[in-house]
């Protein structure tokens, strides 16, 4: 019976650790080149600080023109060390974005696999159970069509698992060519060479992670930061609690008034009609729509306008943006998202093991 | 979270196939309790039984049925083993649902009938 099981198990979970297999060298690989580089640059800085060093002692003992230009040269060659060490930190952040996206793909599959291995069991557990039945014509077609049921079924799981480690593979194609395209071994290049922002703030994220499974992002877009709001701005909201909070402009305050009219409308998943069914993303889409702005339909594509740096500069309209779900801050420390149904709680970063991606203001 | 190296597909089989039997054990224990089980359902002097799922496994017609002309006789022979069916199913959903979980029982065809269905067995 057990190596029957697990010849079924083996079977079943094919495509899932196809790509695990795939999964488990390349996470190595990219870990490596990140270190590599960290190395890389820690030897540079020490290269440069030598070479300042060197340049202050030069300008302390000696005068004239051979030694200014000795100098010269000296601060040329900082200059490019620094290009250089700026050049490595952008692609150690690119690497460490490939190998954050590798792991969101890599615990997509172990759940599509925990997902068929639950079916198999189900499966198993029914062929013994059905084998009560008389005649032996009828326990045979019962257990024809369980196990009919359980091909369907990981058929289409595992066609979960493909898409996921699709989209995995393109990420890391689009992260691939984005490094490529920057012309990444120049260091002479007159202009500075800046490490995205949006790289820069995400270790302020990934602290809010409280399960273990760590922050992390999925292929997190670079954006402006948002800024703070200016005196004389804002519009007044008024909040269900009886408290008046600053939206940062117009449509921010109408998108949060209109996600506040659908309390209590049921989560229905896919929906986007308002007053009857509503998903999370559907709820922040229709009510911006409603505000004259047009989100992209699912959570993680909702990660636009400009980024909000940290959790103490959230204003009503900003969305909370996990892997798979998102919410909109409404002030006072709250949120509004669709869970079921429709309803206000305090802003968290936290979602049921998801990545947390980040705070966005559509308006920003 | 558990990673990609500590997935052991031996244990897990192994785990499967002990619930798997446990599942065997109980639903046999239970089948012996209740009896095979059949579906019945008569009308109008005829008597169908099926086996769960719909295989016929008994029909009795009688004299009288015969005179209702082929086509009436016909059609009442369809409707009741459609009836003797859903009356299967609806023990086997009984017998188990310990043993399995309703979603597992109801794809198969198992399932309960409500007390007003005019097929339930003692309306």
């Amino acid at each position: 019976m057990t190596a029957e099981v697990e010849q079924v198990v083996r079977g079943g979970l094919d495509t899932t650790n196809r790509f695990a297999a795939k999964l488990e060298h390349d996470p190595g690989a990219i870990n490596g080149a990140r270190d590599g580089h960290v190395a890389l640059r820690t030897s540079v800085g020490q290269v440069r600080d030598q070479a300042g060093a060197q340049r202050a002692n030069l300008a302390n003992s000696a005068s004239g023109y051979t030694a200014d230009r000795a100098a010269a040269a000296s601060q040329g060659l900082e200059k490019e060390i620094q290009d250089l060490l700026d050049e490595s930190a952008r692609i150690e952040n690119a690497v460490a974005v490939a190998a954050e996206t590798l792991h969101v793909g890599e615990i997509r599959n172990d759940q599509v696999r925990d997902q068929i291995v639950r079916e198999i069991a189900a499966s198993m557990k029914a062929l013994q159970a059905v084998n009560g039945i008389q005649p032996p014509e009828s326990r045979a077609a019962a257990a024809r069509q369980i196990l009919l049921q359980l091909q369907a079924k990981i058929g289409q799981l595992t066609g979960q698992a493909a898409t996921f480690s699709e989209q995995t593979i393109d990420q890391l194609t689009s992260l691939g060519r984005q490094l490529g395209g920057s012309d990444a071994t120049t260091t002479s290049s007159a202009s500075a060479t800046h490490v995205p922002q949006s790289f820069n703030s995400n270790g302020a994220h990934t602290g809010g992670g409280g399960d273990g499974g760590g922050g992390g992002f999925v292929g997190k877009p670079r954006l402006p930061v948002a800024i703070p709001p200016q005196p004389g701005t804002g519009v007044d909201i008024n909040l269900p609690g009886g408290r008046t909070v600053k939206a940062p402009n117009e449509t921010a305050a109408k998108a949060v008034r209109a996600a506040l009219s659908q309390l209590g409308v049921p989560y229905v998943w896919g929906g986007t009609a308002r007053g009857q069914g509503l998903d999370c993303s559907g709820l922040t889409m229709t009510s911006y729509q409603d505000a004259g702005l047009q989100l992209p339909r699912t959570a993680r594509q909702q990660t636009v306008g400009a980024e909000v740096p940290s959790i103490d500069q959230l204003l009503p309209g900003d969305l909370v943006v996990w892997s798979g779900h998102v919410a909109m801050v409404i002030g006072d420390g709250q949120m509004v998202e669709a869970g079921d149904p429709v309803q206000v709680g305090k802003i968290r970063t936290t979602n049921a093991g998801q990545q947390f991606i980040g705070f966005y203001r559509p308006t920003g | 979270m558990r990673s990609v190296a500590e997935f052991d597909v031996g244990l897990e089989a192994a785990r499967i196939a002990d619930a798997s039997a446990r599942a065997g054990v109980e639903a046999s224990a239970r089948f012996s309790r209740s009896g095979p089980v059949v579906g019945k359902a008569e009308s109008h002097g005829v008597a169908v039984s099926v086996a769960p799922g719909g295989l016929l496994v008994g029909l009795a017609i009688s004299r009288s049925a015969l005179r209702s002309g082929s086509d009436a006789l016909a059609s009442l022979i369809m409707e009741l083993s459609g009836r003797a069916t859903r009356r299967a199913g609806d023990r086997m959903n009984e017998v188990l649902s310990p043993v399995l979980d309703q979603d597992q029982l109801v794809s198969l065809g198992y399932e309960r009938l409500t007390e007003d269905d005019p097929d339930a067995q003692y309306s």
